[in-house]
């Protein structure tokens, strides 16, 4: 197949796969009256975001309440104080990943009802470089623009005494199919907790290999990089209610 | 504007819903798209097309809306039960290759919609995206890849 069949192939099976999409009809009049200032422009949120919203909501509650103690007791302090099965959390798992900018080490894994979590420990490679999460405390305004704070174990600080001079790296982690991410900073540094939704449970229990998505941008340079890492996971047992 | 949002309206609705995976949300990006368009009219540089201009807009439309808090935390990949009723019929491997693409990393997708569904060359991306040719050709090379197997699965399909 030439790259023209391939480009004519994919543009076929878009168009025919999302003809369904319908237009407004009266799109052109909203807009104009939108410029003009007669109506305010609704930001529409589907019934799933509201209801992740709220679950979100109640699960970051419950850690600005409690400690960083390891993500077995985190996950278990959310799902209310449940007792970690051993055969449910994988630790130290140290496996390191090198990227072009990023050394990430995932050092943990835990199987609860929700998913499978992993805890990736982010390091620059260069002193000159400070990884961040894109959504820490106080670092992004509404518009995604760095502000000229962070907030760090709750304390308020200037950027620039926190960067240093050094280039701020933008990290993420992301399951390859369904889930959610969050961090934590401690003095060890950054902690990325990653969580894919419906993993193969049969899978699980003989051993999976799990892909995960990383991508990275240079805040100062635009340098990005990104790849995949490969999460080998012994056989687990998924942690269910109380033990 | 009546005569953009006619001729564009339905391209730049595939565009966003193909990137942000929801249609309530790509329908809310083509308006804001317009809208930036109508105020910024005077900034449109006669050097590339309306098409392409629009596309810019809706791509950074689109980012800043998945940057948008609850948005990032929730992973939105598609699967074929979520993909819109077709209004002509699709086949199972078109709609799978669909998802696929929808499914590729967020800047591999960027690259892969604005040159294969918007049919912009890799000068007219790389411009959209403010990113170089080499770059746009090197993501549409890695989304191609990432796509090997459900491209093949189509062709196999596919009547001649």
């Amino acid at each position: 197949m030439t790259l023209h069949d391939e480009q004519e192939k994919i543009q076929k099976a878009m168009n025919e796969t999302l003809s369904g999409l319908q237009g407004d009809p009266w799109l052109a009049q909203r807009v104009l009256a939108n410029v003009k200032g007669d109506i305010k422009m609704k930001k529409r949120i589907s019934v799933s975001a509201a209801i992740v919203i709220t679950l979100l909501s109640v699960s970051i509650l419950a850690l600005a309440a409690s400690d960083w103690v390891g993500i077995g007791e985190f996950l278990g302090k959310i799902v209310g104080g449940w007792t970690v099965n051993e055969q449910a959390i994988v630790k130290p798992l140290e496996q390191k990943y090198s990227g072009a900018m990023l050394d990430l080490t995932v050092t943990e894994a835990y199987w609860a009802e929700d998913g499978l979590s992993i805890v990736v420990k982010v390091d620059a490679k260069s002193e000159d470089q400070l990884p961040f999460y894109s959504f820490e405390d106080g670092l992004l305004d509404e518009e995604g623009n760095i502000t000229d704070f962070i907030e760090i174990d709750g304390e308020k600080m200037k950027l620039d005494d926190w960067r240093q001079g050094r280039d701020m790296i933008r990290c993420e982690v992301r399951p390859e199919g369904e889930g959610w991410s969050w961090y934590q900073r401690t003095d060890e540094g950054l902690f990325l907790v990653v969580t894919e939704w419906n993993v193969d449970g049969d899978a699980m229990k003989k051993g999976a290999l799990l892909e995960f998505g990383y991508s990275c941008e240079n805040m100062q340079t635009g340098e990005t990089d990104y790849g995949v890492l490969n999460v080998e996971l012994p056989p687990m047992s998924v942690q269910q209610g109380h033990k | 504007m009546e005569r953009m949002v006619s001729m564009y309206q339905l391209s730049l609705l595939r565009l966003c819903y193909a990137y942000l995976h929801d249609e309530e949300m790509a329908k809310d990006a083509v308006q804001e798209t317009f809208i930036k368009a109508y105020r910024h009219m005077d900034q449109f540089r006669e050097t590339s097309s309306e098409k392409t201009w629009l596309s810019r807009i809706a791509i950074n439309v689109s980012k800043d809306m998945r940057r948008s808090a609850w948005f990032k935390h929730v992973d939105r990949s598609i699967t074929l039960d979520m993909l819109p009723e077709s209004a002509c019929p699709a086949t199972e491997e078109h709609r799978n290759l669909t998802a696929e693409i929808m499914n590729l990393p967020p800047k591999l997708r960027e690259a892969a919609l604005l040159c294969w569904l918007q049919e912009m060359s890799y000068s007219e991306a790389a411009e959209a995206l403010e990113i170089t040719h080499q770059a746009v050709s090197g993501r549409l090379d890695r989304a191609r890849r990432k796509l090997r197997k459900a491209l093949e699965r189509s062709e196999d399909h596919d009547p001649a």
